[in-house]
């Protein structure tokens, strides 16, 4: 009504119109008359309505990170905008957990952006591995199993001591259940660790990548945002140009940091160990290097954009080809995906479409232990012994009609077999078909008023084989080979509603979200294994013995959340905000419980100082914030009720080893962060925050005595403490054609055990649970173990075992034999396996049209386990043995014992396999020339690059790569190398071509 | 504006319509694929796996690592480690498993099997024995242990002592056997316990005779304990009269269901072999029960038996591979409670004067070996081997090492002689008790702690720091670790009930010299 008075009137008027940038509307921009009479920002569209705009006024439209623009009215009824980044401060507009563009000066929390050339220049099959070092808070550990492998993402420390503690996954807005494959990797004995789903994305697609490395965003992607956030925004088609572009990444991979091993001396006659005192081989010298290949990765893909203003599309398809340095690894990917963004209904409503369809296959993933991996016997090979005899690893046995194994050793009691029938005739492969929908629609009630509907559909199948050929070790199959075929298929569904308010009111704004939102998983398992029957290596169910280790496997679960939330922040003056969040969660998990549901709130204060009082020249701007969140979890699922488990093994239902508990409340952390963000003369930026997070109440299992009858039961209690500083420090800067970016981070995180156990009770006859202590971890060949104790911290490590020493503290050495003792002793601390700092150092330079890129990383605090090296040395076969060979013994008590005697003693026991695991190195370097446009007449951009990961490892103590892991979905099983494969030096090309 | 208000207020209403949808929440926390309740019956699997403990790391833990104590097998590994059971100086981390695997595995089953029949019905009472029996083989490993106290949702159990434990065994024991007794001639439909009973079928009538032989063997345990004879000598007519097992066919093998003999898996990893022991005093025997007992191995010289002694250090599973194996495959029975026991069991109660429950030590004797050699389906002239009076164990010689050979003391021949001393007559029964219970290590060692016999060779390393001699051998296992640390107050009450929780110490019953 006021707007057609006004249009009467004459002389002023409403003005409507859209603000956008390059990428599409920009929501939240200020749009105001210069004299300030009247303003107003825009909605979710990017779309205003500013009323009684009189003739002649100016209209100034800005929003931070981008260049204000000032235009004259003129009468005009429709202005549409279209804003300039400003390069400086590109960083000030951020994606927030709604997947819409926010002014970061209202963000009450730390949120880091990566941009997508930071994970496309350096390529790896799992993009997250992309982002080692970029990021401060967070931890990025590959995992050892090479091309395709999960990586094991931490923020702000490990947390959790029963739960996962990896980050999650938020693609454009909407969580995802990132599914691994495979085993857990925690165990020497285990089945080995696969891929992940996350690592299933086509780095293509990404637009840009946000980190939330608190539990900030929570109350909308529900509690599992409590580890963090990876917000990954992916490309949408552009507006009014069409544009194809083609990239081919092409790398080499070689092993380094192998252990360092002997070949002077050989076997004994008979003997299996490398434990000669004379020199040299019949055979000449054995280097366990020559066994693995070069490993190379192929990456093609193809983008295609375009639209018009009203309709966008994007299609692209990649392929990724990957060859491991272990013979007959491989990894396999083929992405497909669209996009389409529509708007309709006079652009009051806008429909956005993706698709994507993956085909993932790999075979033969190994990361580390015993099981299904040729490296113990490849490292531990006798030096005395033909390794041109075990290349020939199988012959034909006339009699069976079939090749078998050659391997004169037997299995040593660690599944030793020959390292080529490992790679080759165990193989393991994993084959899924994946695809993933999502529409969202939204709907414009006013201009400051919309409704939203999201849905996400992430579908996968996965085919599981294991064929074990015939003369394969008996620990693993029968006379005839063994199979396994396991089918399981996921489903996921993710939908949510959201009404959306943005509105200005003189000096106040409100921006706030409304919603619900049903998250929706099961899993269902199917599958057969044991050993076959009829047919030597004849792999299929109908060969199978169902006499003989045969398994029925059968799993399934569904989980469903179901949660309302509301989001709301207060803005006054453009300099101070206010924000509210809060959710209630119903989760299926607590069905049978007493409590059917959880609520957590948040708040958070940012104040932007720079535009309250006038600062010095230097200080461009500055902002300070804080925030409080408690984020509630509900237990695993199946917890409240008794059931009979089946055992595969006997084919048989057994009662459940874990003692019944069903009182059991949701567990929740706390969690509070202080921070600044500052830009010095537009060219320095700084940001600095301040943590601290408790978690209390967590479930986890507990031994219990066996007299109980049961092994483990639930409790929930404790309280794990992290604290830290996340600092992040950036500079870029033009000299005439040159350019120089560069962008330090630094993390410190202090993990700390307040309690492990307040006075937890037995649920029938509330007798006070006796626990000093809780062992987490244990570590396969050493007498390490890892346990939680009042005022440590959950990576602490003990062990209890020390050679005999005498009264003076000299090594007891027996006079008789000449024997060391080991001896039992009290648990020594032996150090965290945790990191205290870690550091990233990321470099940009450029000069007309040459790029070059450096990162370094730095890891200090923290030990490592080296139970390889353990087995080297008692099996005689690793450097340090021929050196004190050579020198006549290992020197104690000033004088030399047999190195064999020492050695073998002392193998196995942590104290002597403890590393310090600081390291520094050039993790990634990258060089490219972008040739001139005018060559190509302008048609075509074309890119070419040499990439390096893991150049230079400058400084490092452990006898292997410290941030290797051995599993990924135990945070607490890290820094304990059991014969994991080696680490690999990656060199590389790119071209990319754009038209 | 009022369409407005209808957007706000069906937002809103929203949540509330998801949140009316969780009633499918409890169909989601169920497992589909895991019964919340079930036949009890289906359970007793479960109990009967504890006995011959036919898994393989099961086998590997209570057959082969502290069995070895009983001279049957020898553990042909020491993974790395100076700490073995085989040279006594087992580390915690190991020593934990054995007590804890037996109350793990009985007692959440035992309790569901509880709750499931009401603690009434054959299959409760199947369990009730089953339990007795399963914990016999923790309190002659440790001595004290929780039982008479033990209960569903205690944590924290206090220990009996060995007196009070036996006791409330036998008590047991006996309600058992009056369910068991009850439960004779049930109706084929009614037996519901049939398809899962590997060991009888089903067939109560055997597991009465098996509960009375077990009742038997415990009364005999305890009967040179000071103060206990009238009381032992009392329970074993009791279970006599009631009917032991008499013949070959009474005998328990567990028939494995889908589990493989442990022992050839253990003994294909390459880490168990024959142990010089048995191996010795049979080939010095000539015994023809040797033939289904090992396989041949070739010493150079033609096939021969070839044991290998128990507790070298650094052993590796190369050393002595071409020792003998068991002779057993994938499918072989594993042997629980041998038939032939309960004749030597009489036997003994002979030499202890209790005429009302066996009349002649001598018939018993000789009935032993014969059901020995029936149920391992010798066929040889049975008589001319127990009427042999000339042949001796004699010495063992060790196929790689002359420092491991070994000369057996206390040397007894096979014949009855009626007119030997009395410790030769025990001798001789228990002697040949040891050869008819191959593998049953933990009775074994068993009777060697109470009677002293026969010469099972010693460990051929002794590391003890505990005080055990090769002389008298390890005297019983150390608590567990684990209950150090969840259950401290009582398990140290229970050190001090035997003197200190160490390697060393005698059990109640145990021969004490």
């Amino acid at each position: 009504m006021p707007a057609a008075f006004a249009e009467g009137g004459g002389n002023s008027a409403s003005l409507k119109g859209v603000v956008k940038d390059a990428a599409g509307p920009v929501v939240g921009a200020t749009v105001i008359t210069k004299d300030g009479a009247t303003g107003t920002t825009t909605g979710i569209d990017g779309s205003f309505t500013l009323n009684n705009v009189p003739q002649g006024a100016t209209i100034v439209i800005s929003f931070i990170g981008y260049q204000t623009q000032e235009i004259p009215y003129a009468g005009q009824t429709m202005l549409d905008v279209t804003l300039q980044e400003e390069a400086a401060t590109l960083d000030a507009v951020v994606v927030t957990a709604l997947g819409i563009k926010r002014q970061e000066k209202a963000l009450s929390y730390n949120v880091q952006q990566i941009k997508a050339d930071e994970i496309t220049n350096v390529k790896d099959a799992n993009f997250m591995n992309s982002l080692n070092g970029k990021v401060a808070g967070v931890t990025i550990n590959s995992s050892a199993v090479g091309a395709g492998g999960a990586a094991k993402v931490i923020m702000r420390g490990v947390k959790s001591i029963s739960k996962n503690n990896n980050a999650l996954y938020v693609i454009d807005g909407i969580p995802m259940f990132n599914t691994t494959t495979g085993g857990t990797g925690d165990s020497n004995m285990g089945d080995q660790p696969g891929s992940e789903a996350v690592a299933d994305l086509n780095p293509e697609d990404i637009e840009s990548i946000n980190m939330l490395t608190g539990p900030s965003a929570a109350a909308l992607y529900g509690n599992a945002a409590a580890n963090g956030v990876v917000l990954i925004n992916t490309r949408k088609g552009s507006k009014d140009k069409t544009s194809v572009s083609y990239s081919n990444n092409t790398s080499f991979s070689s092993v380094y940091m192998l252990p360092e091993m002997q070949s002077t001396y050989g076997n004994n006659n008979g003997a299996f160990a490398s434990w000669s005192k004379v020199k040299g081989s019949a055979f000449g010298s054995y280097d366990p290097a020559n066994f693995f290949d070069t490993g190379v990765n192929t990456m093609n893909a193809v983008t295609f954009s375009t639209g018009t203003a009203k309709n966008q599309t994007y299609v692209s398809v990649a392929t990724t080809n990957a060859n491991g340095v272990i013979p007959d690894n491989k990894y396999e990917r083929y992405n497909f995906s669209f996009r389409n963004t529509a708007s309709f209904l006079k652009d009051k409503m806008t429909l956005d479409l993706g698709g994507s369809y993956i085909i993932q296959k790999d075979q033969n993933m190994t990361a580390s232990g015993q099981y299904f991996n040729p490296v113990p016997s490849l490292y531990l090979f006798p030096r005395g012994d033909s390794f041109d005899e075990i290349r020939m690893f199988e012959r034909w046995n006339a009699t069976r009609g079939i090749y078998e194994q050659f391997w004169p050793y037997g299995n040593m009691a660690m599944a030793l077999q020959n390292p080529y029938w490992i790679a080759k005739r165990m193989q393991r492969e994993n084959n899924k078909k994946r695809y993933m929908f999502n529409a969202t629609l939204s709907y414009k009630i006013l201009d400051w008023l919309d409704i939203s509907a999201r849905a996400r559909l992430d579908n996968s199948d996965t085919r599981y084989t294991k064929k074990l050929y015939a003369s394969t070790d008996p620990i693993f199959a029968g006379r005839k080979g063994n199979y396994d075929q396991t089918q399981t298929a996921f489903r996921s569904f993710y939908g949510d509603v959201m009404l959306n308010i943005n509105k200005t009111f003189d000096d106040w704004s409100i921006s706030a979200n409304i919603g619900a939102s049903i998250n929706d998983k099961r899993q269902e398992m199917l599958g057969f294994g044991g050993d076959l029957r009829d047919n030597n290596n004849h792999f299929t169910i109908h060969n199978l013995n169902y006499e003989s280790k045969f398994k029925p496997k059968t799993d399934y679960w569904h989980d469903q959340s179901q949660g309302v939330f509301a989001n709301v922040e207060l803005g006054w003056k453009s300099m101070l905000y206010l924000t509210l969040t809060s959710r209630n969660d119903w989760e299926s998990q607590l069905a049978y419980s007493n409590n059917s549901s959880f609520f957590y709130p948040s708040v958070g204060l940012s104040a932007v100082i720079s535009n309250m009082v006038r600062m010095p020249e230097a200080i461009s701007f500055l902002k300070v914030r804080g925030s409080y969140t408690e984020v509630a979890n509900s237990f695993d699922r199946y917890l409240t009720q008794v059931f009979y488990t089946f055992n595969e093994e006997s084919r048989r239902y057994d009662s459940e080893a874990t003692f019944p508990t069903f009182d059991l409340k949701p567990e929740r952390t706390k969690s509070w962060e202080v921070g600044l963000n500052a830009k010095f003369w537009n060219h320095l930026s700084i940001d600095a925050t301040y943590y601290r997070s408790n978690t209390f109440n967590q479930t986890f299992k507990i031994d219990l005595s066996a007299a109980s009858g049961y092994t483990k039961a639930y409790i929930q209690t404790g309280n794990i403490q992290n604290q830290g500083v996340e600092l992040g420090v950036g500079y870029n800067n033009k000299w005439g054609d040159f350019m120089w970016s560069t962008n330090y981070n630094f993390t410190w995180n202090e993990n700390k055990v307040i309690e492990v156990n307040n006075n937890a009770r037995n649920p029938v006859t509330g007798e006070i649970i006796e626990m000093q202590e809780y062992p987490v971890a244990s570590f396969g060949n050493l007498d390490a173990r890892a346990k939680l104790i009042k005022g440590g911290t959950m990576g602490d490590v003990y062990a209890n075992h020390a050679l005999r020493t005498d009264m003076n503290g000299r090594i007891f050495v027996d006079p008789d034999t000449g024997n060391l003792e080991m001896v039992q002793t009290d648990d020594v601390k032996l150090g965290s396996l945790l990191p205290k700092y870690t550091m990233g150092w990321s470099n940009n330079f450029s000069w007309k049209g040459i790029d070059l890129g450096l990162t370094f990383t730095a890891r200090l605090g923290g030990i490592v386990l080296g139970g390889t090296q353990s087995e080297l040395d008692r099996f005689g076969v690793s450097k340090r043995t021929a050196d004190a060979r050579d020198r006549g013994g290992v020197k104690i008590n000033n004088g030399y014992i047999d190195a064999e005697k020492y050695y073998t003693t002392t193998a196995g026991y942590a104290v002597y396999y403890t590393y310090d695991a600081d390291n520094v190195r050039l993790s990634e370097m990258n060089i490219s020339y972008t040739l001139p446009q005018k060559w190509f007449r302008n048609k075509l951009r074309m890119t070419l690059g040499l990439t390096a990961r893991n150049l230079w490892m400058i400084y490092c103590k452990a006898p292997f790569d410290p941030e290797m892991a051995p599993s990924t979905t135990n945070a607490l099983y890290a820094g304990y190398d059991y014969f994991m494969q080696p680490n690999t030096r990656t060199l590389g090309f790119s071209v990319k071509l754009q038209f | 504006m009022k369409k407005f208000k209808q957007y706000i207020v069906g937002a809103l209403l929203l949540p509330l319509l998801l949140g009316s949808c969780t009633s499918n929440f409890e169909e989601y926390n169920t497992d589909p694929n895991r019964p919340t309740t079930l036949d009890a019956a289906a359970l007793i699997p479960n109990l009967i796996d504890c006995l011959a403990s036919p898994e393989e790391n099961p086998c590997q833990r209570n057959n082969t690592f502290w069995a070895c104590f009983g001279g049957y097998v020898t553990a042909t590994n020491s993974w790395g480690r100076q700490f073995l059971y085989a040279t006594y100086n087992i580390d915690d981390e190991w020593n934990k498993w054995s007590a804890d695997w037996y109350f793990n595995t009985l007692y959440r089953n035992y309790f569901q099997i509880a709750r499931l029949t009401n603690e009434t019905g054959p299959v409760f009472s199947l369990a009730q024995m089953l339990r007795v029996n399963i914990m016999q083989y923790v309190v002659n490993m440790q001595g004290p242990l929780p039982y008479s106290q033990v209960k569903m949702g205690t944590f924290a159990v206090p220990y009996d002592d060995e007196q009070t434990a036996y006791m409330a065994m036998f008590e047991d024991l006996d309600k058992a056997i009056a369910g068991l007794k009850s439960a004779q001639g049930i109706l084929e439909e009614d037996n519901t316990v049939a398809p899962y009973d590997r060991v009888y079928g089903g067939d109560y009538s055997k597991w009465l005779k098996y509960a009375n032989t077990l009742k038997l063997r415990m009364a005999i345990r305890i009967a040179r304990v000071e103060g206990q004879e009238e009381f032992a000598h009392r329970k074993a007519l009791e279970a006599v009269q009631e009917g032991v097992m008499s013949s070959a066919s009474d005998t328990a093998w567990d028939k494995l269901g889908a589990w493989k003999n442990g022992f050839n898996t253990v003994q294909e990893w390459g880490e168990m072999r024959a142990n010089a022991s048995i191996v010795t005093f049979m080939n010095g025997y000539e015994d023809p029960r040797r033939e289904v007992y090992f396989k041949t191995t070739n010493n150079g010289t033609g096939a021969a038996y070839t044991g290998v002694r128990s507790g070298i250090a650094g052993i590796t599973t190369a050393d002595y591979a071409n020792a003998s194996k068991f002779k057993v495959d994938e499918k072989t029975d594993m042997l629980i409670f041998s038939a032939a026991e309960a004749a030597f069991l009489q036997a003994e109660a002979a030499l202890l004067g209790w005429t009302d429950v066996c009349p002649s030590a001598r018939s018993f004797y000789e009935a032993g070996i014969t059901i020995s050699f029936a149920e391992r389906g010798v066929t040889s002239n049975v008589a001319s081997y127990y009427n042999n009076s000339t042949r001796l164990p004699g010495n063992f010689t060790d196929m790689k090492n002359s420092a491991c050979n070994y000369t057996p003391k206390n040397q007894v021949s096979i014949m009855w002689n009626e007119s030997a001393s009395d410790a030769e007559k025990l001798n001789r029964v228990i002697t040949q008790k040891w050869i008819a219970n191959f593998p049953l290590g933990a009775e074994a060692w068993n009777d060697y702690r109470r009677t002293g016999y026969p010469d099972i060779f010693p460990a051929y390393d002794n590391r003890s720091t505990q005080g055990v001699t090769k002389e008298r051998g390890q005297r019983r296992l150390r608590f567990s670790l684990n209950e150090y640390e969840t259950n401290r107050a009582h398990v140290q009450a229970a050190a001090s009930m035997i003197g200190g929780d160490r390697e060393n110490i005698d059990l109640w019953w145990a021969k004490k010299n």
